[in-house]
């Protein structure tokens, strides 16, 4: 009874008449049908391959994707400077809470000493710079 | 704003990409010629002026064609290198038989059978029976009326069938 319809949905395949609907339902008949008419092993053959050929796509190329920047890239950089930023910190405060007032002192006394001989630089540099004005006086003189 | 735009074609073509990749192979039958074709349809397409792009209304449609139009060039011109070839190797015998005897598998001789048919019907053979495509999608695609693509594909899938019961009978 079945084979009666598909018979003539082949005869319609055939003459190129059928719509892509009626192509799909003789694909699924090939497919669920285990006993098939021995005229039929052709038919069944190509709506295998067709049914199957649609799955084929494009072969992805690894090279040219290795190297392409991913957002998760984005997030990990994120993480870790804020981790480092995060534990350094940590290891600051750990450092002076720790110690006892006297390594302050001691350190507060260096800073000072530092400081001082930090400016005592300056101003020696503060110096050289009044006597190239003074040359800058005594050139223009010279121009003029 | 570009961007987005770019990202949006990108999306589009995705989709498109495997069909032009699988009627390109149905065409040049090679797989390695078929990538080459795929990514240089694609390269082509996204190398033109966005405003053109945008202004056609069926990407795929375009894609397809383009497709069709460059591997038919590929095929000519490789076309006139065998032929240049076989007249050196004239006198040697047609490997076919020997390759025929060697596949077994009904699956591949489904793909072999298709595989030498000429290339116009190998292609509408595949944007019907593969792509699913309407009879009116691919007479404006190969540029021939509707009722020559029935036509068409009516003489192939008897010629197919034919051959292939063929085989069948000769009990290989």
């Amino acid at each position: 009874m079945e084979s009666k319809a598909i018979t003539k949905l082949l005869q319609k395949y055939d003459a190129g008449e059928t719509s892509i609907q009626e192509e799909i339902q003789l694909r699924q008949y090939f497919s669920a049908t285990d006993q098939i008419p021995l005229k039929w092993m052709s038919y069944r053959a190509f709506f295998g391959y067709y049914s199957e050929a649609p799955k084929e796509s494009f072969p992805e190329q690894r090279t040219t994707k290795s190297i392409a920047f991913q957002p998760w890239m984005a997030v990990a950089a994120m993480v870790a400077i804020v981790l480092t930023v995060f534990l350094t910190r940590m290891e600051n405060q750990n450092t002076i809470t720790n110690s006892n007032p006297e390594d302050l002192d001691l350190a507060f006394e260096q800073f000072q000493t530092n400081i001082k001989w930090v400016s005592n630089h300056l101003n020696k540099g503060t110096e050289q710079i009044a006597y190239l004005e003074y040359w800058n006086t005594t050139t223009q003189k010279l121009i003029k | 704003m570009q961007l987005t735009a770019d990202k949006q074609f990108l999306d589009q073509i995705q989709g498109i990409r495997d069909r032009v990749f699988r009627v390109a192979k149905r065409i040049l039958i090679s797989k390695e010629e078929a990538e080459d074709a795929t990514q240089e349809v694609i390269l082509k397409l996204w190398n033109m002026e966005e405003s053109n792009r945008k202004s056609f209304n069926n990407l795929e449609a375009y894609t397809i064609t383009m497709a069709k139009n460059y591997c038919l060039d590929r095929i000519k011109s490789k076309q006139a290198q065998v032929l240049s070839l076989n007249e050196q190797f004239q006198s040697q015998p047609s490997p076919s038989l020997q390759k025929q005897i060697e596949v077994s598998n009904e699956m591949e001789w489904v793909v072999k059978l298709i595989d030498q048919l000429p290339e116009r019907e190998r292609m509408i053979l595949q944007l019907r029976e593969i792509e699913q495509y309407e009879f009116d999608q691919i007479a404006s695609l190969m540029e021939i009326p509707e009722g020559t693509v029935r036509v068409y594909l009516s003489r192939i899938r008897k010629k197919i069938k034919k051959q292939f019961i063929e085989i069948q009978s000769h009990g290989i």
